[in-house]
């Protein structure tokens, strides 16, 4: 029992860490702006964005002790995009499972039309309550 | 002798409970259950459409069927007797409880012993989850055909 007791201990302090910051945005070199924008936030680890022509959606990582404040987070940075484009609709969230998404997009290197469709499987997605 | 001293006695001769070791093995069993409940929330997240916010409710389903296999098999008893609250503070021991119960009056037959028996434990926790999230609803749709706030 020992012996049980002080490997748990031993793997409970062997914790690891990361500290690089993943950014990426796909289609890449679409939009300058964005990356301006993203790359100011002092509160996120790093950023998944995917765009097309109507819709932006950013997947952000916020930071471990900024998660309390992650809907605040979402709706400023939300607002500041919404500032530099204003004719696109816009999707700001801390979710994993969008991130996970959005990776998976990156990944397959989706042309035009099935980007759309994903994208509009994704925020359908965001907005499920139940 | 009055209460005092017999207090005093008892005092003596009951063995002192180990508070601190108790509390690190509740920790650490607690613990251990919600990582598990956590690698499930990351399992329904990546193989199935859930996000952060829609998985907690699968994962609960999950690991009260968990608990409740184990409490069948026998081990959940053995795991509760190590960890303590640990283990009964979680959802697991809702189903626990739920299961143990039924077992306990298996031999009364099973609409009257089971079926009668089986929520005498947990059965406040369900309709107080039933009721109060009935009621919230209630208010939530009245203020929202009122118009105050929106859904």
């Amino acid at each position: 029992m020992k012996k049980i007791l002080y490997i748990s201990l031993v793997l409970l302090l062997l914790t690891a860490c990361s500290n690089e910051r993943e950014e990426a945005i796909y289609p890449a070199e679409e939009a300058p702006q964005l990356e301006e924008i993203l790359n100011k936030q002092d509160t996120i680890n790093g950023y998944r964005s995917v765009l097309n022509d109507e819709d932006i959606l950013v997947a952000i990582d916020i930071k471990r002790m900024k998660r309390f404040n992650k809907e605040k987070i979402e709706k400023n940075l939300k607002k500041q995009l919404e500032e530099k484009f204003p004719d696109k609709e816009i999707l700001v969230t801390g979710d994993l499972k969008v991130r996970w998404e959005l990776e998976k997009v990156m990944d397959n290197q989706l042309n035009t039309e099935k980007l759309s469709e994903t994208i509009e499987e994704i925020k359908s997605l965001s907005k499920e309550e139940t | 002798m009055d209460q005092k001293q017999f207090d005093k006695i008892v005092d003596k001769q009951t063995p002192k409970a180990p508070l601190f070791v108790n509390m690190l093995k509740a920790f650490l069993v607690g613990g251990i259950i919600c990582t598990v409940g956590q690698l499930i929330t990351f399992f329904y997240i990546r193989f199935f459409p859930f996000t952060e916010r829609t998985a907690a409710n699968p994962t609960v389903a999950t690991m009260v069927f968990i608990a409740m296999i184990l409490t069948g098999t026998g081990l959940y008893k053995k795991i509760s007797q190590f960890g303590g609250a640990g283990s009964a503070v979680p959802v697991t021991g809702f189903g626990n409880a739920v299961i143990s119960a039924s077992i306990e009056h298996k031999s009364e037959g099973y609409v009257l012993g089971i079926g009668g028996n089986m929520f005498k434990l947990a059965g406040s926790v369900i309709v107080f989850g039933v009721l109060s999230a009935f009621f919230v609803a209630l208010i939530k749709t009245i203020l929202v055909k009122m118009g105050v706030v929106s859904w």
